[in-house]
């Protein structure tokens, strides 16, 4: 939005709008022309000229000013603009002053011919134009056509006559003759300096630099004359001598490629002498080539030799800091070597792990595809890899695809390491854990199955049957798996934990009909796999009680809690169970007992066990719960709102209401407590505005936390309320979940729908 | 726990090991070079083991033993040398020295001759004229 915004923003700043006058666009323009927008004012006087065509004064001052903003506009370009300085003359023909331009850009611009012939021109215009004779003798003289007999020369100085003849001598490869004729100070000493250069004089230091010395001599000419003396030092071995030279002729504004390129090898060369020492380079030496091949790069970034350099830098330090297990700076190193464009398989395989050190799985997988690729692959090559080792570096990229969640690739790139090595049993369990994390039991059941057929006494193939026919919802032919794992290896732990889970889902479908004896059964083998299963001796104790032994229940759960009497989820079920009997003496010995625990039990303990005791409609079990939480977390909101709905029970409203208000002070953000206020103030104190107000930000708060099941509270709350029906909120809420709890399970059944067929 | 000073007299082929906890490369703790062959791996074992006993330095023992399990057979080896860290370059995959032109090239002359006049100029705002409208 904000960029179509800015798109129209722009394209109504370049396109003045058609409404606007000859004179508001003359005045628009000379208002960007002012504050050197020239391609602004170029823009409105074209428009401007476009409508004044029938008013010659305004016309010819319109075609001045283009005349004025093209010229200045392709005079400020570097290199000039030679379609603006065109337009230019174009607009204003006569003027010298845009042709002088014109013939000096495309002198600039290589196109001698054409500035010669401007520049001739200029010199027989009336009056002619001093000015081009020095730039015509230079644009001669660059072609080697520069003679006394031209009728330029007279027009030139003595001055400009001599340097003339000293650079047309070093043109003309007579550079002993400009050696002998130069002057050895003031600035023409830079001819004789460049004449020592071409005669590999050593006295043409001197002479630079005494045209140097002089001050006089004009910048581009300066930096010619450091570029020489830069390679003079170079060449005595000088070499930061020679740098501070090249850099300076840089800054003297020469861009030549040679100076560029000499630059780019001195700093190479200043690295490569930290880099080669007797042994491996030490940080510091790696430091400093680092710093030296940065400012190359800086002025040449495709310098071959510089990038191979601060490869080899960035993959020393990167092995370093892998060395010194700091993986993340070594990760930073090698992406960096890798961005010069040097890859070798050495750094492919250091990435890829410095990948996986730093759970970039995916990374690392697509790195270690690098490597496969990259493998040599000719009989007899020295790092040649075997089947089973491409199979396998196949199977680790797969791995790293897992661990990324990236299910698909690693089913695909699995099957690609199984070409390489068809047999391999731990590939196809591979795949088929893939397969089941992708969510596809039946295609993992596919490949499971043959494996067991060639393997029947593989314990993990066996396992992996279990658990894709487990996923199938095939729960006889899980346990019948895992029964045979268990045969072939008795301690295999998943198969005991899942033998064990089977029997205690079978054994509580069985206690929910009523079957309580079958149910024990069940659970006493659930037992033999996972002997210190609480949970299943709680569920084997409402069994006893089921059946009205109430002396062998609370066996079960005492033996339940012996097994950790710090164990919170089993003491919760046993309280629980003794609630559900109706026995609160013995559920508050045990509530009490958890209270003492050092640790105290978290708030939600208390919390859901007061819930419980509501369900059951025993609020004063639920207070007494409460009020043994509340001393130890006063400030806990989620506590506060569940001893305001116990107090809604008990008709105090108002209590209630102080609770909520008080939550929401301490957790504003509390959904649960702002649907209760609402339901509170609407029920009970008759206050629909507030009511509405509150469940409105219990919404947003739900619909935030993508929180369905509170969404589905709130408008059922609204709902009930809002069409004039009453009751004490807690009823109502009972209700609700009630109604949720049926919804939720509704849908559970029809997930389940298809897995009938195994039994 | 760093080697003894009481250090085995080294083959040409081997190199110090290093015995830190931690070293993921098992031919750096035996001492190897990465090429080394089976018996190699198996004649630094026997050495490190003469040397560090297991009854009198355990933990050096099992640093030792650890990185033995991981080339103990070729299978086990050629499993390591995949997934193993690989040493940066030598200085031999460094480019070689540059060459630099330092010759003399007479079109510098005519760059510089530039410096005198308008060539090499680069403000113009002194011929700017006023616009009247």
């Amino acid at each position: 939005m904000v960029q179509q915004r800015k798109r129209r923003r722009d394209a109504r700043d370049s396109h003045p709008p058609r409404s606007e006058s000859a004179a508001e666009l003359r005045e628009r323009g000379k208002v960007e022309f002012d504050r050197g927008d020239y391609a602004g004012a170029i823009r409105s006087w074209e428009l401007a000229r476009q409508q004044a065509a029938g008013q010659p004064t305004l016309l010819a001052r319109l075609t001045a000013a283009l005349a004025e903003a093209c010229f200045r506009r392709g005079v400020s370009a570097s290199p000039p603009n030679l379609d603006d300085l065109k337009r230019a003359l174009m607009f204003s023909p006569a003027e010298p002053r845009l042709k002088y331009h014109l013939a000096r850009a495309l002198h600039l611009w290589g196109r001698l011919d054409e500035a010669e012939a401007l520049y001739r021109e200029l010199l027989a215009g009336q009056p002619p134009c001093a000015r081009a004779a020095w730039p015509l003798a230079q644009a001669l003289l660059a072609r080697r056509r520069l003679s006394p007999a031209d009728a330029v020369w007279p027009l030139l100085s003595v001055e400009e006559q001599a340097r003339l003849l000293r650079v047309q001598m070093l043109l003309g490869r007579r550079s002993r003759a400009a050696w002998q004729q130069a002057p050895r100070r003031g600035p023409d000493a830079l001819w004789t300096g460049l004449a020592g250069a071409a005669l590999k004089r050593p006295e043409l230091a001197l002479a630079l630099q005494a045209a140097l010395d002089d001050g006089s001599l004009p910048r581009q000419a300066a930096g010619v004359a450091h570029y020489y003396l830069g390679n003079a030092r170079w060449a005595e071995d000088d070499r930061p001598a020679a740098m501070e030279h090249w850099l300076a002729a840089s800054a003297a504004g020469l861009h030549t490629d040679r100076l560029r390129d000499n630059l780019a090898a001195g700093y190479l060369s200043l690295a490569l002498r930290e880099l080669r020492p007797d042994g491996l380079p030490r940080p510091d030496q790696l430091e400093r080539a680092a710093q030296a091949i940065q400012p190359g790069l800086v002025l040449a970034p495709h310098h071959s030799g510089l990038l191979s350099a601060r490869a080899f830098v960035l993959m020393h330090q990167g092995y370093a800091a892998a060395l010194a297990g700091r993986w993340p700076a070594a990760l930073d190193c090698w992406q960096q070597a890798e961005q010069t464009g040097e890859a070798p398989r050495a750094l492919l395989v250091n990435l890829a792990l410095a990948y996986e050190k730093t759970e970039k799985y995916a990374e690392a997988a697509e790195r270690w595809r690098a490597v496969l690729r990259r493998r040599p692959r000719k009989a007899g090559a020295p790092d040649v890899l075997g089947e089973a080792q491409v199979a396998r570096l196949w199977q680790h990229v797969a791995d790293n695809y897992r661990r990324a969640g990236d299910f698909a690739e690693a089913i695909q790139t699995y099957r690609t390491a199984l070409k390489w090595s068809p047999d391999n049993v731990d590939l196809q369990l591979n795949l088929v854990e893939a397969l089941l994390a992708d969510g596809r039991p039946r295609a993992a059941v596919g490949v499971v199955e043959p494996v067991v057929a060639d393997h029947p006494k593989h314990a993990e193939a066996l396992a992996w049957q279990a658990q894709a026919h487990e996923a199938l919802g095939y729960a006889w032919s899980a346990r019948k798996d895992w029964r045979r794992v268990l045969e072939l290896d008795p301690e295999h732990p998943r198969a005991r934990l899942r033998l064990a889970h089977l029997y205690e889902i079978e054994g509580d479908q069985q206690r929910h009909v009523g079957a309580f004896s079958r149910a024990l059964g069940l659970y006493e083998k659930a037992l033999l796999h996972w002997p210190a299963n609480g949970r299943v001796m709680v569920s084997s104790g409402l069994c006893y009680a089921g059946m009205q032994n109430i002396g062998a229940a609370r066996q079960q759960f005492e033996r339940a809690l012996a097994l950790d009497e710090r164990n919170l989820d089993v003491r919760f079920l046993v309280i629980r169970a003794w609630l559900e009997l109706d026995r609160w003496p013995d559920a508050r010995a045990l509530l009490e007992e958890a209270d003492r625990l050092e640790p105290a039990p978290p708030p939600g303990f208390y919390i859901d066990l007061a819930e419980y005791c509501q369900r059951l409609e025993r609020a004063e079990w639920a207070m007494h719960v409460l009020e043994l939480a509340r001393p130890r977390y006063p400030d806990e909101p989620r506590l506060l709102v569940a001893t305001a709905i116990v107090l809604g029970e008990n008709q105090q409203a108002e209590r209630a209401i102080g609770y909520l208000r008080r939550a929401v002070k301490l957790d504003p953000n509390l959904a649960d407590a702002h649907l209760w206020l609402g339901n509170f103030y609407y029920a009970e104190l008759r206050q629909p505005r507030l009511a509405a107000r509150h469940w409105q930000t219990a919404e947003q708060l739900a619909r935030r936390a993508n929180d369905m099941q509170m969404l589905f509270y709130i408008r059922a709350s609204k709902d009930f309320f809002q069409r004039g029906r009453s009751g004490p909120p807690a009823k109502v809420m009972a209700q609700l979940m009630g109604a949720f709890a049926d919804f939720v399970d509704f849908d559970d059944e029809d997930d389940e729908g298809g897995d009938g067929d195994d039994c | 726990m760093t080697a003894s000073s009481s250090q085995p007299q080294l083959t040409p082929h081997r190199r110090q090991p290093q015995l830190l906890p931690g070293t993921s490369d098992p031919y750096l703790v035996l001492g190897l070079e990465r090429n080394a062959s089976q018996p190699d791996v198996r004649q630094a074992y026997f050495e490190l083991v003469r040397q560090y006993p297991p009854e009198k330095e355990p933990e050096t023992f099992k640093i030792i033993r650890a990185a033995y399990e991981k080339l103990r057979t070729a299978a086990a080896q050629a499993e390591t040398d995949l997934f193993l860290l690989q040493a940066p370059p030598d200085a031999r995959a460094l480019p070689g020295e540059p060459a630099l032109d330092l010759a003399f090239r007479a079109e510098d002359a005519l760059i510089a001759l530039r410096g005198w006049g308008d060539l090499a100029r680069e403000d113009f705002s002194d011929e700017f004229r006023e616009v009247a409208l």
